[in-house]
């Protein structure tokens, strides 16, 4: 079976998209605080990604599947908050 | 394959064919491990944070020292390391020994280079005079870089474990829970730095 | 095996985990003004007359630790025979563990003695000497910490090989005793820094490091009292 057609590859060709985007806009943005909220709101879509498909805890228990997607968005809303704290 | 039923428009992959809904990949047990460390990097990221928003123009001064594109190509190998695991874990499901040996060799060929990377990182640091005692910011930089490296040491060794195992032992069930487990601790050393990455490199202050 | 009235003792054994635990905590942590320990950037003069304000107090708080701190390797005594029935009781496994549970008491005998040292005639000693007694028992309570990882990953392991339908302790306990014994590693820190998350009183290497134990310790007692137990039932049958 060509790894080229499987599921798997799809997601980590996002996830390469993903990165790659996230370090273009952070380094060549001008609305540097709107770039930099992307970089992390990215890091948390590739998270996700990584968790839910390369982890496959999409087809898991609900529970586990709740405390990533839990630590997930803290995670993401303590470096968001922390980040916008020093701009005002 | 059984294809996951209405989970959303964008359904990247679908439900892999032995996936049971009741139990986690792998052995439950490495679970712990992963949990208890993703929660401890959770804080490690508020530290940081907090850090950030206490002394944001020391923060700033010390990110500019630091390459991104360098922390780009560590997050691009690890996410490759990761997708060849995923690769292999498939392969174990099928029975097929020589796919597997392959895709983890693949993984750890890949993955080695991050090793490469971060040695010539650090060192650059250390010739410049930069060092984990310089500031806050480096050593935040420095432990928590320095500790998920000793996380992808160990993850290595575990890949190394895997190979062996497929080498030498059947591919039955046992080993796929063997593999599974290696796989989900591989992952989560890679999510551990897509999430580092933005943080300590990219955060650029306005 | 022998006696079946061995189980007694194994029991006797395996309750000196919570009889040391309550000693340290009460004795070394409140009285040793150890919960958090004083953080490195206090001035020697603030821990010089700590120890000559409150000897008898700290005195009192470190003849207990001494004495207990032995309780800790009789516990792990009782681990290593449970562990015994899993892995047979020739297994290299128990004698890691055991080993590790009695190298463990070493910094604890050691650094409460230091302790005990500062408050015996603290008024005839210079402030710096008081301050080197008390951050040297730290650092050596800190990082001794490989001999406890050692206990923490041979009866993690053994555990891990329990082919019992209900395992004598369960597979997660085992793998949170592994994590810990990797977790200690941090500690590695601790003698750079005077301030922060990995100073001897930081929220890391302190506070994190020491409760990731003490909720080690107590499941695992739990679990093998439990054994214990059963393993005696099994015995009689």
């Amino acid at each position: 079976m060509s790894a080229l057609r499987l599921p798997a590859t799809r997601v980590w060709l996002v996830l390469i998209a993903a990165a790659v985007s996230s370090w273009t806009v952070s380094e060549h943005s001008t609305a540097v605080k709107v770039a930099a909220s992307a970089v992390v709101l990215i890091a948390a879509l590739k998270v996700r990604l990584i968790v839910m498909h390369f982890m496959e805890l999409r087809w898991r228990p609900r529970p586990w599947r709740m405390l990533f997607e839990l630590w997930t968005f803290g995670v993401t809303a303590i470096i968001l908050g922390g980040y916008w704290m020093t701009e005002l | 394959m059984r294809l996951d039923a209405g989970e959303g428009v964008l359904s990247l992959t679908t439900a892999p064919a032995n996936a049971e809904k009741d139990r986690l990949p792998g052995d439950p047990g490495v679970w712990v491990f992963i949990t208890a460390d993703v929660f401890v990097f959770g804080l490690f990221f508020l530290l940081f944070s907090l850090g950030r928003v206490a002394h944001s123009a020391l923060y700033e001064r010390s990110r500019l020292a630091l390459n991104p594109t360098l922390g780009l190509l560590n997050t691009l190998i690890l996410l490759t390391s990761s997708w060849f695991m995923v690769l292999a874990v498939t392969a174990a499901r099928e029975g097929a020994r020589r796919r597997v040996m392959r895709n983890i060799a693949l993984a750890m060929a890949v993955g080695s280079v991050f090793a490469v990377t971060k040695i010539i990182e650090y060192s650059a640091k250390i010739h410049a005079g930069i060092t984990m005692l310089s500031n806050e910011f480096f050593t935040y930089y420095f432990v928590f870089t320095g500790i998920h490296f000793l996380h992808y040491i160990i993850g290595m060794v575990v890949l190394m474990i895997c190979f062996h195992k497929a080498k030498t032992q059947p591919i039955d069930g046992n080993y796929v829970v063997w593999i599974e487990s290696s796989g989900c601790y591989w992952h989560m050393v890679d999510l551990l730095w897509v999430v580092l990455f933005p943080m300590l490199y990219l955060l650029r202050a306005a | 095996m022998g006696n079946i009235s061995e189980f007694k003792y194994w029991r006797f054994c395996a309750w000196n985990g919570p009889v040391f635990m309550f000693v340290f905590i009460a004795f070394w942590g409140l009285m040793g003004h150890n919960i958090p320990p004083w953080n490195p950037e206090t001035p020697a003069a603030v821990v010089a007359n700590w120890f000559r304000a409150d000897a008898n107090l700290i005195r009192t708080g470190m003849v207990m630790g001494m004495t207990f701190a032995v309780c800790y390797c009789v516990w792990g005594l009782a681990i290593g025979r449970v562990m015994g029935k899993i892995v047979g009781k020739d297994s290299l496994l128990v004698d890691l563990q055991v080993w590790g549970a009695g190298l463990t008491v070493v910094p604890l005998l050691v650094s409460t003695s230091f302790w005990l040292a500062g408050a015996y005639r603290p008024a005839a000693l210079p402030d710096e000497i008081l301050q080197l007694l008390y951050d040297w028992a730290w650092l050596l309570i800190d990082l001794a910490y490989s001999v406890t990882t050692v206990q923490l990953f041979a009866a993690g392991v053994a555990f891990l090989q329990d082919k019992r339908q209900v395992p004598l302790v369960p597979k997660w306990l085992a793998w949170y005793g592994i994590w810990v014994g990797f977790m200690f590693v941090a500690e590695c820190l601790m003698p750079f820094f005077k301030t922060g998350a990995f100073a001897r009183d930081g929220i890391l290497n302190f506070w994190i490091e020491f409760s990731i134990w003490f909720v080690w310790a107590p499941l695992l007692t739990i679990y093998i009292l439990k054994a214990i137990t059963r393993l005696e039932q099994e015995a009689r049958v």
